[in-house]
């Protein structure tokens, strides 16, 4: 394979003795987009800052195209960044913002760069505004705009969603992919949203307490997670207890075992955390694990099962009429992850 | 290799270190140097001037009149400004909007400027008496404008203001919703004012009676002019030093700061750990308007002759400044009124070189000390805890230290060549002043600039960084630009308090550089009250100028 575009090697960043950041590594594609994704406290907006120029690491490197920027002020990087609350400056026109990075051309290219750029986000008409009476999507607009002016190698967007109302989040979504993507620029965000990591991210990195979880495409993160935390945080799952037995089966009481598919080194006889999505959990007339549903919530066509099982309460999602509050029933599974109980 | 980013935090390290050092060398060095002067002659370390002190009743009694007429000041000053505060927050009458910005008319006097329009107007030859004079027939004026009396008249009509702002600030966050709720509770009147609102506004008025204290503590154009035998104790301050009994002149600066940094603490006590915030959004309370006729036309006739208590100094002065020397002696009211005075400033070289010293003065200190709030408040927002709090405490220092202590602190540490030990002979030089008026100002100028750099977002300056911007163009387009308002109103405040600076200036002018303020007083000497008046009147548009600049948005 052909080296990376954007290469993060073993980062690690402390503050005081805590680890913000620790030997992290990650490789980017050019013009493809990674998100980060993971709770908080997990360090991405630290990684975000050693990308940016703002903090430096303790030890690791950060290299675009081959050239190593871990020791380079931010104004030397190259590298745009868009702000969580967009640091758009509010003494200026939206054309002044945008043109803030552009001091180096002559005022004619840079008007004509400045209009190009806003054009690209859909805000050609809006140049001559101050941003202080521009609404939530435009300021987002602008503030991507401003960064991808100067014509940067990557650019780094931290929570670009986060301070827009949910009904504009998904619009805007796309379009910012869409543009993105146009433009064919390698780009890093920060979310702490799975469906938004899902639905922009090319690639999606897990983070947990400073360290990579698991990077990947999404429904790969999704179908084979590599740990018990990158399974539930990137959906919705219950976890019951089962001993391994041979030949991939897990046994969860005298009656029933299920097959499953297994990550990380599993010795036979082991305990295991089993882990079931919603879907792939049904209810069955034949054998299967008995319970009793405790609480129905709905969700238009479907609806979301409780079940009270002797090995835990398991979610099962199916039609709406498939079962009712107190119903005695039994659960077939179409797909079992099993971790080891060391990784909680 | 030493890498990029260890020198980058170095250097980040270093210039923090390098602003306490300067703050140290400006705000403390000089005080810790008069302290130690008080223990020293020429032999070696002594006692001496201390026990000799000590068993001065003289000094004793200056003490003692300091702190009295200090508290006698705040309980006056607040017996004005606070019930002032309620009638213009809680009372609708005509008027009512105009004469509240009258209130803080004193505030554009300078301190000496004050006093003399005092002088002209209470003085025993000013127009109150003259008018007393006649109408009852009098063979004298009814009163001397002397002593502790008259240094309290000036000091209630210049500092009820603070408390009348603080009063007024700290009402209008007073919820109508929580008077209500108290009412709800049956308790009403005297009972909300006593359990609901004082208290509410007691951080308010704490702060109020600390800035009295330490200000009154600090007067000196009041006592120096009025007092006659009456010895505050920075009158005997000056008065050591120009006697050139300098070992003295130390040991009193050194008790009065003590009592300044003791008053300091007292009231830091009083206002209390537990700061009260109210909860919840405030509803407006809106005025209680009265429609009672009587009670209406009273409470405007007071407002009304309350302004003009408060204007009559200012118009005194500008009257005075129009007429010419020796047209005026017996006559009620001065008979002839020219622009001579005005004409003999701008046109007479010596008459308007004090003007030119006391512009050029005030603008450069106050550049500087902008300069100084500046680096301190990016180094605040940036640095460490450790670093930045010792930051803060510095820039605090000048304001517990009463103007003459400073000057006479100032007078010591540049009056010796030691340049290792960070002293220069300044004394005598033009320099003197400015760095004086910088050092006084950087409380102010510091408290609005910081205050200024705690609004900004710090990832604006870390945007402009990404963006390719240099560390000074960050600054130049993006800091500066955004810190402007606080910029002007600490600027304001510092350029108006150096130009129209008397206590600092009196101890360490020189002739050449002689501002206003001194040329005031020699012109008084010479009997020249409407040059002094023409004088007094321009630095009172001086500063209203820049205070109206300073609080513009
Ligand atoms: N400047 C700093 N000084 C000290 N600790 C810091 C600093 N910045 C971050 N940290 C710590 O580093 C850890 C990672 O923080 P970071 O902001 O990178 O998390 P995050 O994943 O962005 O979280 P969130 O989703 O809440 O924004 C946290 O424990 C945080 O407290
Ligand atoms: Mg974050």
């Amino acid at each position: 394979m052909s080296n990376p575009f954007l290469s993060l090697e073993s980062l690690t960043k402390k503050f005081d003795e805590h680890l913000a950041v620790d030997a992290l590594s990650l490789d980017v594609e050019q013009g493809d987009l990674l998100a980060l994704l993971g709770p908080s406290g997990s360090g991405k907006t630290t990684t975000l800052r050693l990308l940016a120029g703002f903090e430096f690491p303790d030890s690791g490197r950060v290299v675009v195209e081959g050239d190593d920027l871990s020791r380079r002020p931010p104004a030397e990087r190259k590298v745009g960044m868009v702000f969580q609350h967009y640091a758009l400056f509010p003494h200026m026109t939206v054309a002044e913002n945008v043109g803030f990075g552009l001091a180096d051309l002559n005022k004619t290219d840079r008007d004509t760069r400045v209009r190009a750029v806003l054009e690209q986000v859909h805000m050609g008409e809006l140049a001559g505004r101050p941003v202080t009476a521009l609404s939530g999507g435009q300021q987002q607009r602008v503030a991507v705009a401003r960064a991808l002016a100067p014509q940067p190698r990557v650019l780094l967007l931290d929570e670009p969603l986060s301070n827009l109302d949910p009904t504009l989040r998904e619009s805007t979504r796309t379009e910012l992919r869409d543009s993105l993507k146009e433009i064919g620029i390698t780009s890093v965000f920060v979310t702490h949203e799975q469906e938004e990591a899902f639905a922009l991210g090319d690639q999606v990195a897990v983070l947990r307490n400073g360290r990579l979880e698991q990077v990947g495409p999404a429904p790969e993160l999704y179908e084979k997670p590599a740990s018990l935390f990158v399974a539930t945080f990137v959906g919705r799952g219950s976890v019951i207890k089962g001993t391994l037995l041979e030949g991939d089966v897990a046994r969860i009481n005298d009656d029933v075992s299920w097959k499953v598919r297994t990550s990380g080194a599993l010795t036979v006889g082991e305990n295991v955390n089993l882990m079931v999505r919603p879907e792939s959990i049904r209810f069955t007339d034949g054998a299967g694990l008995g319970g009793t549903v405790r609480h129905v919530r709905y969700s238009g066509a479907r609806a979301f099962f409780s079940v009270e099982t002797g090995a835990g309460p398991i979610e099962v999602e199916a039609s709406v009429h498939a079962a009712g509050a107190g119903d005695t029933v039994r659960l077939e599974v179409d797909a079992v992850h099993a971790f080891p109980q060391s990784d909680e | 290799m030493l890498s990029t980013r260890f020198r980058n935090r170095m250097n980040k390290r270093e210039r923090g270190i390098l602003l306490v050092v300067a703050l140290s060398w400006l705000v403390v060095y000089p005080i810790v140097m008069v302290g130690a002067e008080s223990f020293r002659e020429p032999a070696g370390w002594t006692l001496g001037h201390l026990s000799r002190f000590a068993a001065d009743s003289t000094e004793w009694t200056a003490l003692w009149n300091s702190l009295w007429i200090s508290a006698a000041s705040v309980v006056l000053s607040a017996m004005i400004g606070v019930p002032l505060a309620f009638i213009f927050e809680l009372l609708d009458f005509p008027g009512r909007k105009t004469l509240g910005a009258l209130v803080a008319l004193p505030a554009v006097l300078p301190p000496l400027v004050g006093v003399i329009a005092f002088l002209f107007l209470y003085g025993e030859s000013g127009f109150i008496p003259r008018v007393m004079v006649s109408t009852f027939g009098l063979s004298e004026a009814p009163w001397k404008l002397r002593g502790a009396g008259a240094i309290l008249l000036v000091h209630a009509y210049s500092m009820s203001v603070y408390f009348y702002l603080f009063t007024r600030a700290g009402l209008a966050k007073v919820d109508g919703s929580m008077v209500e709720a108290a009412h709800a509770l049956g308790c009403k009147g005297v009972c909300t004012l006593r359990r609901v609102i004082l208290p509410l506004l007691r951080p308010q008025l704490t702060s109020a009676a600390l800035l009295v204290f330490m200000t009154s503590l600090g007067s000196f154009s009041a006592p120096y002019l009025f007092g006659g035998g009456f010895r505050v104790m920075t009158t005997q301050i000056f008065a050591s030093k120009l006697n050139g009994n300098l070992s003295a002149a130390m040991v009193e600066t050194s008790a009065l700061a003590i009592v300044a940094l003791f008053g300091l603490f007292v009231f830091r006590r009083a206002r209390g750990e537990r700061s009260v915030v109210a909860v919840g959004k405030g509803t407006s309370r809106a005025p209680i308007v009265i429609n009672q006729p009587l009670i209406k036309w009273g409470a405007a006739a007071a407002g009304w002759a309350l302004a003009i208590f408060l204007l009559l100094p200012h118009l005194t002065l500008i009257t005075v400044s129009f007429v010419p020397r020796g047209t005026w002696t017996t006559e009620l009211f001065p008979p002839v009124y020219s622009l001579t005075n005005y004409l003999s400033l701008a046109r007479e070289a010596e008459r308007f070189r004090p003007l030119f010293n006391s512009l050029w003065m005030a603008t450069v200190s106050t550049v500087l000390v902008l300069s100084i709030a500046v680096w301190a408040g990016r180094a605040i927002v940036q640095k460490k805890v450790v670093l930045r709090s010792t930051i803060e405490s510095l820039l605090s220092v000048p304001w517990a230290v009463p103007g003459t202590v400073l000057a006479i602190a100032v007078a010591t540490l540049f009056s010796v060549n030691a340049p290792l030990m960070g002293r220069w002979v300044l004394v005598g030089t033009v320099v003197i002043l400015p760095l004086a008026y910088v050092i006084r100002n950087i409380p102010v100028a510091a408290g609005s600039v910081v205050a200024g750099f705690r609004q900004l977002d710090h990832s604006l300056d870390e945007a402009a960084g990404s963006l390719g911007a240099t560390r000074w163009r960050t600054l130049k387009s993006i800091t500066l630009p955004l810190l402007r308002p606080a910029l002007l109103a600490g600027g304001a405040l510092a350029f108006a308090t150096a130009v129209g600076d008397f206590v600092t200036s009196i101890v360490l002018y020189t002739f050449e550089t002689r501002p206003v303020s001194i040329e005031i007083l020699s012109v008084l000497r010479q009997n020249d009250v409407g040059i002094a008046a023409a004088y007094g009147v321009i630095l009172m548009c001086v500063s209203a100028a820049a205070m109206a600049i300073g609080t513009k948005r």
